[in-house]
């Protein structure tokens, strides 16, 4: 296939990949600058997994109970494991009121208080009602929002577009290369800025709350232009997973009282965590939950536990938490209102991604070093907000608010700054993974190599983890990298191609999921939701850092960065909840 | 949880290849809790791999998999099949064109939705914090703002069928979701773009917008309310 | 051979107005029809005879007349509006629209004789 220069070749100040919260967020921003701002979705951007957050969005507007910055600066400290920088959060909890009344401005239907103002709810780990909601359907009333304010400003959309290559040469970002699912051929992106915003890499486990699309692409493609990737081993477990099917139930069922119970109709959260039982960080409830099912206390022995909303009444679960109701009764034929849901843990959020510092910058080394033109927000970066577990909401405004800082950066960057030119054989790489799929000699299906990675992710590097189980994923991996090159596709069509495209994904899938084993078997320590069953406590003389992780000559390189601690009286403590 | 027989028949169609779209017949067995999503990626994992589908988020809020199942607009993740028994017949939404096999076009639907300035328009000063919105206001719009924009209204209307220059239900429920915002200032010019015999005027109120929605939308209510406030406003 | 929302300019508010005003006559005139003709005979069976009776009188002529416009104006507006739904070519639209109108003509033409006609048999 060669390339058509007229038709598929585009020049755009700024490109932004993914169309979630984090991207429109920034391509909002840029296109209001007045520059050319196009955003490149492997799905429309209404579908962007953004619109699966339910609970709410984390401001500390103080409409409901006293709160302030600085509470929720210590409250994302505290539920970061003390791994999160710093700097990033003082800059985050300031800007996360502004983000909301801009969102509120843009039109979102808020839920509200009885005098009209924004209403807010109790969540995980945050000491005030904090959360800024929509029923609970938070995420989705936002990305449409912002999906609608990007059309009004004209933001240009590539919708349905695998990208497959970054064009990254001398540390300087070019472009990228993507495919057109629609009708088949690659396109070249020539940028002077270029946003990953590509979001979670949560479908490397079977079980997930994660959407078909979230295999982690911008994470994958970083790696392969022989960039860093940061924090990769920490992964959120979210304690309410629909059972065997992996489905969020948000935390908002229990922000409006609902009880987690065993077996024997226990809240076991008081052994736990005494003080705020159900509503205790997630990192915490999950592995309380998964000790409980270990222990033989999980519902008729098995492997799950039950959400129980019952005693909330009809009215408030029908009001408050309409979409919780029908996802148990859709997925499981549970009434939610006689009966108590059957939950696990399910693989959620990524704490970890692409480093960046406080500008979104993308950087390539423990120094800081910038790769120019390249950025990153949202789930896909790594900043480091979250460290090593995320409170409930801060995702939302994590998105909204680095995006919108991205967006600014990028403006003032591509003010700044020429096109660079494009590398030789700028579609080289992108053509070579089709062609080597559409010719392959092998008989390896995607599908097997992806479910046995799943199975195993899930299995080995879940809630607990220790070093034998670790090697044993490492091998596993190892071998199905090595089937992953006999891998061949059985559609060689050019329209559509869902097998081309998931194929390409399970690359990615396979090698970002090494670098999570790697790093959590270097970690030799428990921290937020890290946790080793051989090394069960927190060590911060050793580990108070971290982990960054190249691919260098087929092996995974490790490397370690400072974890930013400006403030003495949130120094890492005892975390108690 | 037990494994059980299922056929299913799906509209298969190849650009370039097939002429015209073609009925496939898979026979596999699949456990009895599956969702229709389930039954597609069964046959895409492991009986042939060339079928194409949309699918994401597994959860009914992306909107992606809103397909026809034995003649009813479902979205594919959310739908067991025990609803429909142990025949399937699986096609793509009615309406739009096919891209491949149950891909279709969307195109025409976001174009449409665009033409109805989605957004909203707000002459006023800013206030410093949020705009004060009663909940009763809140809850005039609080429904439409669930379309999840899957177009299973959209192809469920046979008023959408035979013209394909009518704006369809999506972009309507959607222009009354910003008329009726306390908090909008745009629906003068928004009413205007809408009354038209090919905007608000071509819904007949058949309700079959309001059948296929997945997220129970009282669509048709709403349309009828946007008809009368085009009404209003022209006297 | 993407087909967008084409905008016509001509608006359909009068003709769903209309719409709606014409039913809402039509419904209190089939209440007055039912009222006058079934239940005011008292037990009187209505037959040719009696209905012959009552075409004389002056409301008879006024009552028929209003039905006679608002039906067909109801039904045949109604009818437009699903041969515009389904036919696109302007040549076609023009053909219907044109029969539509000229069987508007006619019928209204026929139903004013008609009832002119029993009005005057009862004169004389």
């Amino acid at each position: 296939m060669k390339i058509d220069e007229a038709r598929n070749y585009h020049k755009i100040d700024a490109v932004i990949v993914g169309a979630g919260l984090a991207g429109l967020r920034a391509a909002l921003e840029v296109a209001k600058s007045g520059l050319s701002a196009s955003v490149i979705s492997k799905v429309y951007p209404t579908r962007s997994h953004s619109g699966g957050a339910q609970g709410g969005i984390a401001a500390a507007l103080a409409n409901v109970g006293e709160d302030s910055p600085q509470l929720h600066m210590f409250d994302t400290i505290k539920g970061s494991d003390y791994l999160a920088d710093q700097d990033i959060i003082e800059l985050f909890v300031n800007e996360a009121i502004k983000t909301v009344y801009e969102f509120e401005h843009m039109g979102v239907p808020f839920s509200r208080t009885e005098d009209g103002r924004i209403n807010q709810r109790d969540f995980g780990g945050h000491s005030s009602p904090r959360a800024c909601f929509a029923q609970d359907v938070t995420g989705h009333v936002l990305l449409h929002t912002l999906y609608e304010q990007c059309l009004k400003h004209n933001v240009l959309f590539f919708n349905e577009f695998q990208v497959l290559s970054l064009l990254i040469e001398n540390d300087v970002a070019r472009g990228l290369v993507a495919w057109d699912i629609r009708q088949g051929g690659l396109h070249i992106f020539h940028a002077r800025a270029v946003l990953l915003a590509t979001g979670g890499y949560g479908r490397a486990w079977k079980v997930t709350s994660n959407a078909h699309a979230n295999t982690g692409d911008g994470v994958g493609l970083v790696l392969e232009a022989g960039l860093p990737l940061e924090d990769m081993e920490f992964v959120q477990f979210h304690p309410t997973g629909l059972y065997k099917h992996g489905i969020l139930l948000s935390e908002a069922a229990r922000g409006e009282g609902a009880y987690i119970i065993n077996d024997q109709g226990e809240r076991f959260m008081k052994k736990y965590a005494a003080a705020k039982m159900e509503l205790a960080p997630r990192d915490i409830v999950s592995r309380s939950e998964q000790t409980e099912i270990n222990e033989g206390r999980g519902i008729g022995g098995k492997d799950y536990v039950y959400l129980d909303l019952r005693h909330l009444g009809k009215e408030k679960i029908l009001q408050r938490l309409p979409q919780i109701y029908d996802l148990a009764l859709n997925y499981l034929k549970v009434d939610a209102i006689k009966d108590a849901v059957p939950i696990q843990p399910t693989a959620h959020y990524s704490m970890g991604g692409i480093p960046a510092n406080a500008h979104t910058e993308v950087i390539r080394d423990a120094k800081g070093t910038v790769v120019r033109g390249l950025y990153t927000a949202g789930e896909a970066s790594c900043l480091s907000l979250h460290g090593a577990n995320r409170l409930g909401c801060n995702s939302l405004q994590d998105a909204a608010t680095f995006g919108r800082i991205a967006g600014i950066r990028m403006g003032e960057f591509c003010r700044e700054n020429a096109y660079n030119d494009l590398p030789a054989e700028p579609l080289a790489k992108a053509q070579a993974k089709i062609d080597r799929l559409w010719q392959a000699p092998g008989k390896e299906k995607h599908a097997d190599i992806r479910e046995e990675l799943q199975v195993n992710m899930t299995k080995y590097m879940g809630v607990f983890r220790c070093e034998s189980e670790m090697l044993k994923m490492k091998a596993i991996i190892k071998e199905l990298q090595e089937r992953y090159r006999r891998v061949a596709v059985d559609d060689h069509g050019a329209a559509f191609n869902l097998d081309l495209i998931e194929a390409l994904e399970l690359e990615n899938l396979l090698s970002f999921s090494e670098v999570i084993v790697e790093g959590a078997l270097a970690r030799k320590e428990s921290r937020g939701a890290h946790f080793r069953t051989d090394f069960p406590k927190r060590d911060d003389g050793q580990w108070l850092k971290h982990t960054l992780a190249w691919r260098r000559d087929g092996k995974i390189v490790l490397d370690f960065g400072k974890v930013v601690v400006i403030y003495p009286q949130y120094q890492p403590q005892e975390r108690k909840y | 949880m037990a494994k059980i027989d299922i056929s299913v028949k799906i509209l298969r169609y190849l650009p370039g290849k097939d002429e015209k779209p073609r009925w496939q017949l898979f026979q596999f067995a699949i456990e009895d809790e599956a969702t229709i999503l389930d039954v597609l990626n069964e046959i895409h994992w492991q009986h042939d791999g060339t079928l194409s589908y949309r699918r994401s988020c597994r959860s009914s809020i992306c909107g992606s998999c809103a397909m026809k199942v034995n003649g009813r607009n479902v979205l594919a993740c959310e739908t067991p099949i025990h609803r429909f028994g142990t025949k399937l017949k699986i096609e793509p939404l009615s309406g739009f064109s096919i891209i491949k096999d149950l891909v279709v076009d969307l195109e025409p639907f976001f174009a449409k939705l665009k033409r109805i300035k989605p957004y909203l328009i707000v002459d006023k000063p800013l206030p410093d914090k949020e705009f004060i919105q009663s909940t009763a206001e809140l809850q005039a719009i609080g429904e439409s703002t669930l379309c999840i924009l899957c177009a299973a209204c959209s192809a469920a209307c046979p008023s959408s069928w035979p013209n394909q220059d009518y704006l369809g239900p999506a972009a309507l429920l959607k222009a009354y979701r910003f008329v009726f915002d306390s908090r909008d200032d745009g629906s003068d010019e928004r009413l205007e773009i809408i009354n038209d015999k090919n905007g608000v005027w071509r819904c007949h109120t058949i309700f079959n917008c309001m059948e296929a929605c997945p997220k129970k939308i009282k669509i048709t209510d709403y349309l009828s309310r946007l008809k009368v406030k085009v009404v209003e406003n022209s006297i | 051979m993407n087909k967008d929302f084409k905008q016509t300019s001509r608006s359909g508010s009068l003709a769903w107005l209309l719409q709606r005003i014409s039913a809402v006559i039509l419904f209190i005139l089939l209440m007055l029809h039912f009222v006058t003709y079934h239940f005011l005979g008292k037990g009187k069976p209505v037959n040719y005879h009696w209905v012959m009776s009552k075409v004389g009188n002056w409301w008879f002529p006024l009552l028929q007349f209003m039905f006679l416009i608002t039906a067909l104006y109801h039904g045949l507006n109604g009818l437009w509006s699903v041969l515009e739904d389904y036919t696109t070519s302007k040549t076609w639209r023009l053909v219907w629209y044109s029969l539509l109108l000229t069987v508007g003509v006619v019928l209204l033409f026929v139903g004013t004789l008609t009832i002119i006609k029993l009005y005057t048999l009862k004169i004389a």
